[in-house]
């Protein structure tokens, strides 16, 4: 932990855009309260995108010094810092994806029409296991522009402006990926529940 | 029979509960504080570079010395270089108004801190980089020359 916490830490309430102040100003400190707020956010974001420890904590520490280096960049009008924070953290995983070209970075066409429906069809209820299990597997093969939206808004409950932030794209973009993320994910669930039917009734 | 959208949000909220348990290592805190500690990076970075720009001219030197003898030309293999790799912390770094190529000679070990994998016995061997500088004395990019 770090040593602020042992000899009295800075004060929680004091909001983030005082505390940025003080890291512009050198504040260890202050640095070491906002890691404890916001690094796990960055951490868990991080990692589940890239499907990477090393990745995450390759991130979340760049994302931290990328604080120490430039914290003059950060405007508290436009954006919250968790918010920026996440936005360099997305910035440097895509850019370890596509240097890795492991991941799906297609380009989504912005749809207008409607998505698929969330509702499948199967009359077969799963277990609580297998649809953990069954969804899991359907974010795994998410393109990374649907998964993210899920991780953001779903995940870590960020609202929509801010994950709108994050991702820089509109408000709307943001809402229709998310629903169409939850199409796939439902497909999953649908395809999961054929699955069961089928073994149960060969 | 529960609908499918419910069933989903019920199987998300669960993994956001399962996502909600991840923990970044501790040895992340340990390590900004440690950057913390010793102050803002970017004047460390800044110091680094100088040091590392004076390396790189003096390496330069050398390298262009030894090239300009004619049994040195005659000697010299076809090269191969690899991709250019994003110095590490670079990203976070502003775009530079002019870059340079450096090429020089430098450790393999000296290589690591840039993301290659050197294995320990060969640390000491000496191999080609080219270095991407830009006008502000910072690597921002580093290519193998073979």
């Amino acid at each position: 932990m770090f040593e602020h916490e042992r000899r009295g830490q800075r004060s929680n309430s004091e909001s983030d855009t005082d505390l940025y102040r003080a890291v512009a100003q050198g504040s260890g400190e202050a640095m070491a309260t906002i890691y404890q707020r916001h690094g796990p956010l960055i951490y868990r974001f991080s990692f589940r995108i890239s499907q990477d420890q090393s990745i995450a904590e390759e991130v979340t520490q760049d994302v931290f010094l990328a604080l120490l280096r430039q914290s003059d960049r950060f405007d508290p009008a436009r954006a919250a810092l968790s918010t920026w924070l996440c936005g360099i953290a997305r910035r440097l995983v895509w850019k370890q994806l596509e240097r890795r070209q492991r991941h799906l970075l297609i380009d989504l066409p912005e749809e207008s029409g409607e998505a698929e429906s969330l509702e499948g069809d199967p009359d077969v209820t799963l277990s609580r296991n297998e649809a953990v299990a069954a969804v899991q597997r359907g974010l795994d093969t998410l393109p990374v522009q649907l998964k993210e939206v899920i991780v953001l808004c779903e995940f870590e409950e960020m609202k929509y402006e801010d994950a709108a932030l994050v991702v820089g794209v509109p408000v709307g973009t943001i809402r229709s990926r998310l629903h169409r993320a939850k199409a796939r994910l439902a497909l999953a669930l649908g395809g999961a529940a054929m699955n069961t039917s089928k073994e149960n009734n060969p | 029979m529960m609908k499918r959208s419910d069933e989903l949000n019920q199987t998300l909220a669960e993994l956001r509960r399962q996502h909600q348990q991840i923990e970044a290592p501790p040895f992340l805190e340990t390590r900004l504080r440690t950057a913390a500690r010793s102050g803002r990076p970017a004047t460390m970075a800044r110091r680094w570079a100088w040091a590392m720009a004076a390396a790189l001219l003096v390496g330069i030197v050398l390298w262009k010395t030894h090239q300009s003898s004619p049994e040195a030309r005659r000697m010299q293999p076809a090269e191969t270089v690899t991709e250019f790799m994003a110095v590490p912390g670079s990203e976070t770094l502003p775009a530079p108004l002019e870059t340079s190529i450096l090429r020089v000679r430098v450790p393999k070990g000296e290589l690591r801190q840039y993301g290659f994998d050197v294995p320990p016995p060969d640390a000491r061997e000496m191999v080609g980089a080219d270095f991407v500088v830009g006008d502000d004395g910072l690597a921002r990019a580093v290519r193998l020359v073979r």
